[in-house]
C-alpha cells in the first residue's frame, strides 16, 4: 500500500514532465512537447539500421526558445489564454514566489512585480494572506491609457509592456487598480548575464525611467514551462494552465479549471471594476496554516515584518509598542 | 569511540582535504532512465551531478556515450549525448533498431561519462525487459472506455499477459498530464471511463496517455491515443478584438469627434492667419498708396 | 475712467513708454534674483535627468506628486487670458481694457511653463517622440497633448492679434528710445497695420473669431487634463464632475493670479490712475462668484463621497480629514469663504484686501490640486503594504522644490520680460478716438 502511495506520488510529481513520445500524441491537441527537456534543441536518434541522425526535439524552431523579438512578443501563442488560480486556503506568506519571480526576471530589490497583501475584508472576517501577480485583464485599463502604445494585450491575454517604447508617464500605474506595476525610479542595479537581448516577455535588461510588470512568465510559457511563482511555492499555491484546456496545474496536481472553480467557490477580485481579470482567487476556507505564520517565518527579517505595520493583524501579533 | 576519535581527526583535515579537492576530480552521481515512448521509440536518459560545496549540481555540457550489450558481451556504441542545462543528456532509439536479448529477455545498456580532470569516470547499468502496452478506445452510447492490453517478453522470447502493474491513465495538457484514474492490470488487461468534463480542442480531439511509471524491470512505458471524446470548450480567444479602448485602434466615434473638433479649431487658426496676411498685404498696398 | 476721453494715442505713449525705455536698479535686481531661481530649478532638472526619478520623492505608490499639481495649476492659471480676456472681449465690458494684456501674458505664459511639469513626471524624455510615432488616441495623455499644443497655438494667435495695434503705434512714434531690434521687431511685427477700414474691419472680425475659439478650447483643455484623472478607476479620482470642477478651479485661480499681477504692475509702474479701485471691484466680484462656483463643486464631490461612504471614498475621506487636515481647511475652506466674506461684504471691499485675498486663493488652489492628486494615490483599492516602508509616504525633495521655485520664478521673469517689450496695458484701448471700437459699435 505504502509503495504503491510512493509510487502515486511519483506519478503525480511526474505529471510535469512529459515524455517526448507523449507529446508527439499530444502534438495533435497542443502542437507542443515535452517540458522536461526544453532547452536543448537536438537530441540523436539511432534509426533502424544502425544510423545515427539528430532530429529535433520538437517541433518549434530554435528561435521559440529564444526569447521572442518583440515584434514576436506581440503576438500570443497559438489558441492559448493563460488563466491563474490562487488558493488562498494554502498562503502563508513564504514569499518563495516573490523571490524566484526577482531571480528569474532579473528584478532590482527595490522593485518587485509580486506582492502578498495581509487582507481582512470586514472587522469581524479573518485575516488572510493574498498574493497579487498582475491580473492580466482581458479588459486592462493600463492598457487603455497608454498614449504610446507600450504596453499591450496578446491573443492568450498576456498583458506585456515593451520598455523599448515606453515614455514612463506612469499613466498606466494610475490605471490600474490593482497597483500591480512598478517604476524603475533609478538604473536597476542587477547584473544580467552578459549578451542578453532585450524582450518584453523577459522584461531583461530592465531600463530606467520605465515600468514593469508581471508578465506571467511569458518567456518560460513559450517552452511549455510553468510560471516560476507557481514552481516556486512550497505549498502549491499557485495553479495554472491554458483555459482553453480547462485545466491547471500547479506542478504537482492537476485540475479541471471549471471543476477547482465550481467546487471552491474560485472569484476574481474586485470583478466590480469590470477589469475582467484573468487570476482566480479560491476563498481561505479550511486554511492548513495559521495567519501569522507568516510573521514567524521572517521573524529573522525585520524589513519584511515591517511592510506589515500598519495591519491589525500585525498589531495583534506583536503588539501595540513594536 | 574509534568512529569518533576519527571522526574528530577528519574534520581537523577537512581543511587540507578540501584544498585538495581542488586539484582532485569529483566523483560523480550519475543515473539514468528508460522510456519506451507510444511509438515504440526507446528513449535513455542519463542524468550527471556533482558535489562541489554542499549541494549538488547539475553538469551542463558533458559527454555522455550510450552502448549496449550484444551476443559476445561486448559493448556497442549506440550514440552519444551531451547533457543540458538540467544535466541530462538523451538519445532515442529507433524501435525496428536490433538490440540484443540476453538468456533472460533483457536488454542491457550501458552510459558512461568522459573521465575528465574535473569530473571522475562515471558508468551506469539498465537491464530492459520489454513490453508491450496497446489501447483501445471503446464508445458504447454515453459510456466511454479506455482498454489497456498488456503484454510482456518473457526469457523464453514469448509474449505473455502481463498481470498486477499499475497503469496510470491521463490527458497531457501543455504544462502537466491531467490524471484520468490508475487501474491494476489483471491477466494483460485494465479498462477505465472516460470523464464526462474533459474539454478537447475544437475538433472535440482529446489525447488518452497510459503508462507503467518508473518500474524497475520495464522502465516507463506508454501508449497513447487521440480520442475525439472531448467536451467542446468554449473558446477563450482575442484573435480579432474590436474597437474596444485598449485595442490598437482607437473607436470609431473618438476618431470622429477628434477629426472634427480638431479640423474645426485649426480651420480657425487658418482662417485667422490668412486674414493676418491680407491685413499686411493691405498694409503694403496703403504704403504704396500714400508714397504716391 | 475719464483718462480715456483726455488721452490721444501719442499721449498715451508717452506716458508708457518709461516702462519699455528703461530699467531701473531694483527692476535689474529683480529680474537677476529670479534669474538665479530659474538657474536653481535648472540644476534640479540636471540632477533628475542625471540620477533618475529616484531624487523626486515619487514611488511606486505616489506616483505623480509635486509635478503634477503644478502642472494643474500652471494650466488652471491660464485660464485668467482665455476666460477672462475672451469673455470680456465678447461681453465688450468697456473696463475690462486696461486689464486685458496682463490676463492675455498671463495665459500665453503660463501655458509655455505649465506642460513642463508634465515633462518633469515622463521617465523618458529621450523617447518623447513616440507620442508622434505611436500616439493611441484612446489616451487621455495624447488628447492631453493635442489639446495643449492646440491651445498654445490659438492663445498665440489671439494675443498676438490683440498686440497688432500697439505694435502698429510704437512702430509710429518715433521718440521712442529703445534699442534697434525693438524697433524692428515692432515694425516687423505692426505687419504694416495702419487702421485702414480694411483693415480694421478684418481684424476686428478675426479678434472676435479667435476669442471664442480660446475660450471653447481653453475648456476643453482643462476637461481633457481632469479627464487623464476621472478615467481611472481610482476612488478620488473617478468621478463624473471632474471636468467642470477643474474647468472652474482653473478661471477661479486664473482670476486670483490675474488680480495679484494687477497689484503689482500698479503698483511698480504707478498706474493708479488707469487700474483703478473699480477694476479690483469688478475682479473681485468675478473672483468671488468664481469661487462660489468652486465651494459649490467641491461640497458636492466630498459630499457625495462621505455620505456613500463607499469603502475606499471613506478611506480617502478619513486621509484627508486626518493627515492633511490643514491642507483641507486651507483649501476647501478658508480658499472658498474667505473670498465670500471680504468680496462679499461691500465694507471690506478694498484693493488691499482683494489682492490679499486671492493671494490665499492662489494658496488653497495649489493645494486644492495637491489634495486631489496625492491623497488619491495613498488609498488604493489594495492597501498599500509588502512595499517598502522607506517607499510609501510621499514628500517633495529638493528636487521637486527647486523646480516649483524654478517655475514659479520662470513665470515672473517672463512676465517682467514681456511688461518690457509693450506696455502692460493695452495702448490702443485707451485712447478714445480709437475709431474701430466706436465703429465696430456701431455695426
Amino acid at each position: 500500500m505504502t509503495a504503491k502511495n510512493e509510487s502515486r506520488r511519483s506519478f503525480l510529481k511526474a505529471g510535469l514532465s512529459l515524455s517526448a513520445g507523449a507529446a508527439l500524441g499530444a502534438a495533435a491537441l497542443s502542437g507542443r512537447a515535452d517540458s522536461m527537456d526544453a532547452p536543448s534543441e537536438k537530441i540523436k536518434l539511432v534509426t533502424a539500421d544502425g544510423r545515427v541522425i539528430e532530429v529535433e526535439k520538437y517541433d518549434l524552431s530554435i528561435d521559440d526558445r529564444n526569447p521572442a523579438s518583440i515584434e514576436k512578443s506581440h503576438y500570443g501563442l497559438p489558441g492559448r489564454k493563460f488563466v491563474m488560480v490562487i488558493d488562498l486556503a494554502k498562503c502563508k506568506n513564504a514569499r518563495k514566489c516573490v523571490e524566484k519571480c526577482q531571480e528569474g526576471h532579473y528584478l532590482p530589490e527595490d522593485h518587485e512585480w509580486l506582492n502578498i497583501y495581509l487582507l481582512k475584508d470586514s472587522p469581524e472576517s479573518a485575516p488572510y494572506w493574498f498574493p497579487r501577480p498582475c491580473f492580466q485583464c482581458d479588459n486592462p485599463l493600463c492598457v487603455s491609457v497608454c498614449p504610446v502604445g507600450a504596453t499591450f494585450k496578446r491573443t492568450d491575454g498576456i498583458v506585456l509592456v515593451d520598455t523599448d517604447r515606453c515614455i514612463g508617464c506612469k499613466f498606466c500605474m494610475t490605471g490600474c487598480p490593482y497597483s500591480a506595476r512598478v517604476f524603475h525610479w533609478h538604473e536597476p542595479e542587477v547584473e544580467v548575464p552578459e549578451g542578453t537581448v532585450y524582450s518584453p516577455e523577459t522584461a531583461y535588461p530592465a531600463e530606467e525611467g520605465t515600468v514593469g510588470k508581471c508578465v506571467f512568465c511569458a518567456d518560460l510559457l513559450r517552452k511549455n514551462e510553468l510560471p516560476r511563482c507557481v514552481v516556486a511555492c512550497p505549498e502549491g499555491v499557485i495553479y495554472f494552465g491554458d483555459l482553453n484546456e480547462d485545466t491547471v496545474t500547479n506542478g504537482v496536481e492537476t485540475m479541471v479549471f471549471s471543476e477547482l472553480i465550481k467546487n471552491r467557490s474560485g472569484y476574481r477580485y474586485h470583478e466590480d471594476l469590470g477589469t475582467r481579470p484573468s487570476v482566480y482567487y479560491l476563498p481561505p476556507v479550511d486554511r492548513l496554516y495559521e495567519v501569522e505564520e507568516g510573521f514567524s517565518l521572517h521573524a529573522e527579517n525585520p524589513e519584511i515584518l515591517e511592510r506589515y505595520k500598519n495591519t491589525e493583524t500585525y498589531k495583534k501579533y506583536f503588539g501595540d509598542g513594536h | 569511540m574509534k568512529t569518533k576519535i576519527f571522526f574528530i581527526i577528519a574534520s581537523l583535515l577537512l581543511p587540507f582535504g578540501m584544498k585538495l579537492a581542488a586539484s582532485e576530480p569529483y566523483s560523480l552521481s550519475f543515473y539514468l532512465e528508460y522510456r519506451k515512448l507510444a511509438e515504440g521509440e526507446r528513449k535513455i536518459s542519463a542524468t550527471a551531478k556533482y558535489k562541489p560545496d554542499r549541494f549538488w549540481e547539475v553538469i551542463q555540457g558533458m559527454k555522455v556515450e550510450f552502448y549496449y550489450l550484444n551476443e559476445e558481451g561486448d559493448e556497442v556504441l549506440l550514440a552519444d549525448g551531451i547533457t543540458d542545462e538540467k544535466g541530462t543528456a538523451s538519445i532515442l532509439i529507433d524501435p525496428e533498431y536490433p538490440l540484443y536479448r540476453n538468456e533472460e529477455g533483457l536488454i542491457e545498456f550501458v552510459a558512461r561519462t568522459e573521465e575528465t580532470e574535473k569530473y571522475e569516470l562515471a558508468e551506469e547499468w539498465l537491464s530492459i525487459r520489454d513490453i508491450y502496452l496497446e489501447m483501445k478506445l471503446i464508445e458504447d452510447g454515453d459510456e466511454r472506455t479506455i482498454e489497456l492490453h498488456a503484454e510482456v517478453l518473457d526469457e523464453n522470447g514469448e509474449l505473455v499477459p502481463l498481470s498486477d502493474e499499475d497503469i496510470y491513465f491521463s490527458v497531457p495538457r501543455m504544462f502537466s498530464k491531467l490524471p484520468l484514474g490508475e487501474e491494476t492490470l489483471e491477466d494483460g488487461f485494465c479498462s477505465i471511463t472516460f470523464p464526462a468534463n474533459i474539454v478537447g480542442n475544437a475538433e472535440r480531439e482529446v489525447t488518452i496517455l497510459a503508462e507503467i511509471f518508473e518500474h524497475y524491470e520495464f522502465g516507463t512505458v506508454q501508449a497513447s491515443k487521440v480520442s475525439t471524446w472531448g467536451k467542446l470548450g468554449s473558446p477563450h480567444l482575442i484573435e480579432h478584438p474590436s474597437r474596444e479602448l485598449w485595442t490598437p485602434v482607437a473607436p470609431l466615434w473618438m476618431i470622429i469627434t477628434l477629426i472634427v473638433l480638431l479640423v474645426g479649431v485649426w480651420g480657425h487658426y487658418i482662417y485667422a492667419i490668412v486674414q493676418l496676411v491680407l491685413i499686411r498685404k493691405a498694409g503694403t498696398r496703403f504704403e504704396r498708396e500714400q508714397q504716391v | 475712467m475719464d483718462i480715456n476721453n483726455t488721452l490721444t494715442i501719442d499721449g498715451a505713449i508717452k506716458e508708457f513708454a518709461p516702462q519699455i525705455e528703461k530699467t531701473s536698479p531694483l527692476g535689474w535686481s529683480w529680474i537677476t534674483f529670479l534669474s538665479v531661481l530659474v538657474l536653481f530649478g535648472f540644476y534640479g532638472l540636471y540632477t533628475q535627468i542625471a540620477e533618475g526619478h529616484i531624487v523626486t520623492g515619487m514611488r511606486d505608490n505616489v506616483v505623480w506628486g509635486i509635478y503634477i499639481v503644478n502642472f494643474i495649476f500652471f494650466m488652471g492659471v491660464s485660464y485668467a487670458g482665455a476666460l477672462i480676456s475672451g469673455t470680456l472681449h465678447l461681453f465688450r465690458s468697456e473696463w475690462r481694457k486696461p486689464v486685458i494684456r496682463m490676463a492675455e501674458w498671463i495665459t500665453i505664459i503660463s501655458l509655455l511653463i505649465g506642460p513642463l511639469y508634465i515633462l518633469l513626471c515622463i521617465g523618458r524624455l529621450d523617447k518623447l517622440h513616440n507620442i508622434a510615432l505611436f500616439g493611441r488616441i484612446q489616451s487621455p495623455i495624447t488628447w492631453d497633448v493635442i489639446a495643449i499644443s492646440t491651445d498654445i497655438v490659438g492663445c498665440i494667435i489671439f494675443l498676438y492679434m490683440a498686440l497688432l495695434r500697439d505694435f502698429a503705434h510704437l512702430r509710429d512714434y518715433p521718440e521712442l528710445k529703445v534699442p534697434k531690434w525693438k524697433k524692428k521687431l515692432y515694425y516687423y511685427f505692426a505687419l504694416k497695420y495702419h487702421d485702414t477700414p480694411e483693415q480694421r474691419k478684418k481684424l476686428n472680425r478675426t479678434v472676435d473669431i479667435m476669442a471664442a475659439m480660446v475660450i471653447a478650447i481653453a475648456i476643453i483643455v482643462y476637461s481633457v487634463l481632469a479627464w487623464i484623472f476621472s478615467v481611472t478607476l481610482q476612488p478620488g479620482w473617478h468621478s463624473t464632475i471632474f471636468g467642470p470642477y477643474f474647468v472652474i478651479a482653473a478661471v477661479y485661480s486664473g482670476t486670483a493670479v490675474l488680480i495679484v499681477s494687477m497689484y503689482l504692475f500698479r503698483k511698480v509702474y504707478k498706474l493708479e490712475h488707469v487700474i483703478t479701485e473699480l477694476h479690483f471691484k469688478n475682479m473681485g466680484i468675478i473672483l468671488l462668484v468664481l469661487g462660489a462656483f468652486f465651494g459649490y463643486f467641491t461640497f458636492s464631490e466630498y459630499l457625495t463621497k462621505w455620505y456613500g461612504s463607499q469603502k475606499n471614498d471613506e478611506l480617502l475621506i478619513s486621509i484627508l480629514f486626518d493627515k492633511y487636515y490643514w491642507e483641507f481647511v486651507i483649501s476647501n475652506y478658508i480658499g472658498v469663504l474667505l473670498p465670500l466674506i471680504i468680496i462679499g461684504i461691500p465694507k471690506f471691499r478694498t484693493i488691499k484686501s482683494i489682492t490679499f485675498t486671492s493671494l490665499v486663493v492662489i494658496l488653497a488652489l495649489w493645494l486644492n490640486r495637491y489634495l486631489i492628486v496625492v491623497p488619491t494615490l495613498e488609498s488604493p483599492y489594495l492597501p498599500i503594504q509588502d512595499s517598502r516602508s522607506a517607499w510609501v509616504d510621499y514628500g517633495g525633495t529638493w528636487v521637486e522644490w527647486s523646480l516649483t521655485l524654478g517655475g514659479i520664478a520662470g513665470f515672473l521673469l517672463l512676465f517682467t520680460l514681456a511688461s518690457k517689450l509693450v506696455p502692460i496695458v493695452q495702448l490702443s484701448a485707451l485712447v478714445k478716438k480709437d475709431k474701430s471700437e466706436e465703429n465696430r459699435k456701431s455695426e
